[in-house]
């Protein structure tokens, strides 16, 4: 369920597809934000799937050049203002971008969380675990964010500690 | 790069602003002159948190810039300041000092704006004109300029290309 606000649909438009949707799907689960520069967060979304099957409950934003701030934002508040009640985690590609600075603005404790700097991995964990009803949107984040940074590797170092430890 | 660069951006502090500007010029100082944003805590909050270690972001009103003696409050290194408008720009634009600075044109979307400048920076016949008359006022050019490492463009080769087309057409 990508770009469906490319279009600007209103709120009210948007709030007929969300109920259609839990009718169809019944799940309360977290709604994913995907919000990035050009299309790397479409891609990068497309990948994840290629990992963890087909997801619901994602919007992808993206910003292009020329494109408005003032009109990402909107964009954004009408998929949080819908999905609220369920929670959202906002995905940025880089703390201190546009995507970022946008998002930051719709902070809410416990029910909207921000996490930037978003990569494959951190996309697999929280498309695993945003099934667990027991997680707030804050913890999620938090576990997602910590795959994140767990993934990153350098093979030469892991190559070279190994190779210190057998000695 | 002359030391104290003025630039007008609607996006503000962004990804081109911190790794273009601020760290490939090693920018301490930074100054974000908005209205909005100097009276909103969170909007600033936000802003100075993306700020590189060592580099230290302001948040003033256009009033607050307008009595800052620029010169000698920032006398080493180099100072950023930023706006979100053309119209911003025109206001703070009789404290821009003769010497030493440079006026460039980040990010503006397009919206209603017909004149396209670069692949993100667009402006309407209004605010080309206003910038004309700033940079006459200052005696400097202004350029359409996104990063320090691309070519920056002339703001009056575009008004120049402007003139023409309308006469051709007229």
């Amino acid at each position: 369920m990508t770009n469906r606000y490319k279009n600007k649909y209103t709120i009210h438009e948007v709030d007929i597809y969300n109920l259609f949707q839990l009718f169809w799907f019944g799940d309360v689960m977290v709604n994913i934000v995907i919000l990035t520069h050009g299309m790397f967060g479409e891609e990068l979304f497309k990948a994840s799937e290629m990992i963890v099957g087909k997801q619901d409950r994602v919007e992808i934003l993206s910003i292009q050049d020329g494109s408005s701030v003032h009109d990402i934002a909107t964009q954004l508040e009408a998929i949080i203002t819908v999905n609220g009640q369920y929670g959202n985690i906002i995905f940025t590609d880089m703390f201190g971008g546009s995507p970022s600075n946008i998002s930051i603005g719709f902070l809410d404790s416990g029910k909207c969380e921000v996490v930037s700097g978003v990569n494959l991995p951190m996309l697999i964990k929280v498309f695993s675990l945003r099934n667990n009803s027991d997680l707030s949107v804050h913890e999620l984040a938090l576990k997602t964010a910590k795959a994140g940074n767990d993934s990153i590797k350098v093979a030469g170092e892991i190559l070279h500690k190994d190779i210190s430890d057998s000695k | 790069m002359e030391r104290i660069i003025f630039r007008v951006d609607d996006r503000f502090i962004h990804g081109q602003v911190i790794e273009g500007w601020i760290n490939h010029f090693s920018i301490k100082n930074i100054i974000l002159v908005n209205d909005c944003i100097a009276t909103d805590l969170n909007k600033a909050f936000i802003y100075k948190s993306t700020m590189p270690r060592n580099a230290k972001l302001e948040v003033i009103s256009v009033d607050s810039f307008l009595q800052l003696d620029i010169l000698n409050e920032y006398k080493k290194g180099y100072l950023l300041i930023i706006v979100g408008s053309i119209h911003d720009l025109k206001l703070i634009s009789s404290n821009i000092p003769k010497e030493n600075s440079y006026i460039n044109i980040g990010c503006l979307a397009t919206g209603t704006r017909d004149i396209s400048v670069t692949d993100n920076c667009f402006i309407n016949k209004d605010e080309l004109d206003c910038l004309i008359n700033i940079s006459e006022k200052n005696s400097k050019n202004i350029y359409a300029h996104k990063l320090p490492w691309e070519k920056p463009i002339n703001l009056k080769d575009i008004h120049d290309t402007q003139i023409k087309t309308i006469k051709m057409k007229g």
